[in-house]
């Protein structure tokens, strides 16, 4: 059962990091994407 | 406050020394896959940067991927020639079947390749330039083309709209090291410390050399999955970027092209022009260049420290003109000065160390499918016209593997 605990709190932790990796990715995005007009 | 009865049982499941052990092995594992995987070609069949793969859908290109993608599209037994520029040179107007780079590339032969990177909004030096620059590393025979309004060069060396690019290459070591360029950055960064976007901008790029987040999610985006909903993706944004085919419509009808209703706002862009009049009259009243104006002064000083000073003969700059559909409709006096400034413009730019040509009036206005923007018609006569420029340039420069080229 520790053993479990251990596992599903290293895959928690796993899934974390990514999220935080993401997350810096999506904070640099603009709020408004470029919009091009051509008339 | 949580009750000591939660915290126990929170303490129970998670093995805080498991759970930051997954933390930072995912995060670094993370790091790592943007490293690696930016050091591969991801953009198949790339003929330009279509909506799909531009900002204007939340899809920001890295330094290098872009870089991998010149690698990969232009091999260095060619002379290679890389389109930046806007709107105009990425082929706004022109399906892919009718882009008028493919015209180029089929016009220059085998012995050249052609790899187009305008993009819409671009400056002259921005996108397509900062991929040059870190091309030239690795490859001596390329030419740079890009475009610019008669009489006037943009201050910004890393553009405005997607500079991104330049920040991500200059924070990854990818550019080339020119004192001039870096003297007048330094200025103009120095001049941006009001703008916190661009702090943020800047910090971001750092942090991407560092992390690569950029280059992996950028990647995930254009291979796997779409994570970031967009108003112009309402339908289709989680799908990858490597499915989505360019959507660019070609030109409507001759009748169609120039609505009235864009009348006044197609006259104010033409007129804009004049606003940069380094021109005066001579004794027979007609339009010659001005010499004491400081109009040419300033656009000297802002196109050369865009460019290293042994890139700048490598690099071709079109004048663009306005459809006459609009151009005609000035008063004579000032159509005459809006294609003195054109013909001035692309003299003083040759003077400055560049290669320059000039639309002029030479395309008629049902090449245009708007007031700037070619038709394939005109994206034909464009390509015949740079493709002649190239080739002199190339053998000016040493570039045939014969030394004479195919000069016209």
């Amino acid at each position: 059962m520790k053993n479990v605990r251990r596992v599903l709190s290293f895959l928690l932790g796993c899934l974390i990091g990514v999220l935080f990796h993401y997350a810096l990715y999506r904070i640099g995005l603009p709020l408004e994407p470029f919009i091009y007009m051509a008339f | 406050m949580r009750s000591p009865g939660e915290r126990r049982r929170r303490r129970r499941f998670l093995r805080p020394n498991a759970f930051f052990l997954g933390i930072a092995c995912s995060f670094l594992t993370c790091c790592v896959a943007g490293r690696v995987v930016s050091r591969h070609n991801i953009f198949q069949d790339f003929e330009r940067l279509h909506i799909y793969l531009n900002p204007s859908t939340y899809f920001y290109p890295t330094a290098s991927q872009v870089l991998e993608l010149g690698r990969a599209k232009l091999p260095s037994d060619k002379i290679a020639v890389v389109i930046g520029g806007n709107s105009v040179l990425y082929g706004v107007g022109q399906t892919p079947d009718e882009l008028w780079t493919r015209k180029l590339q089929a016009r220059l032969g085998d012995e050249y390749r052609v790899l187009n990177l305008g993009l819409w909004g671009a400056y002259p030096a921005e996108f397509g330039g900062t991929a040059a620059d870190m091309l030239r590393a690795d490859h001596p025979r390329l030419i740079f083309v890009t475009d610019v309004r008669p009489g006037c060069y943009p201050a910004e060396i890393d553009g405005v709209l997607h500079r991104f690019l330049f920040w991500d290459a200059y924070y990854k070591g990818l550019l080339q090291h020119d004192a001039e360029r870096e003297t007048v950055l330094a200025r103009q960064v120095a001049a941006r410390h009001d703008q916190p976007a661009f702090s943020e901008l800047r910090d971001g790029a750092r942090l991407n050399s560092l992390l690569w987040f950029n280059d992996l999610w950028t990647d995930v985006a254009y291979n796997h999955c779409g994570t970031v909903w967009n108003s112009g993706m309402i339908e289709n944004w989680y799908v990858r970027r490597r499915k989505l085919r360019d959507t660019e419509r070609t030109a409507p009808p001759p009748g169609q092209r120039y609505p009235p209703e864009f009348l006044d706002k197609g006259m104010e862009i033409a007129r804009g022009c004049l606003f940069y009049n380094g021109c005066r009259k001579d004794e027979k009243g007609h339009w010659v260049d001005d010499a004491d104006s400081p109009v040419w002064t300033r656009l000297l000083d802002n196109a050369r420290p865009a460019f290293a000073e042994a890139d700048r003969r490598a690099t071709l700059i079109v004048v663009h003109a306005e459809s006459p559909h609009y151009v005609n409709r000035l008063s004579a006096d000032d159509r005459e000065l809006y294609y003195a400034l054109s013909r001035t413009t692309t003299r003083r730019l040759e003077e400055g160390g560049f290669a320059a040509v000039e639309m002029g009036d030479k395309f008629p206005e049902e090449e245009f499918r708007d007031h700037c923007h070619l038709a394939e018609s005109g994206g034909a006569r464009l390509a015949e016209m740079v493709a002649g420029r190239i080739q002199r340039m190339a053998v000016d420069l040493g570039m045939t593997h014969d030394g004479a080229g195919e000069k016209r």
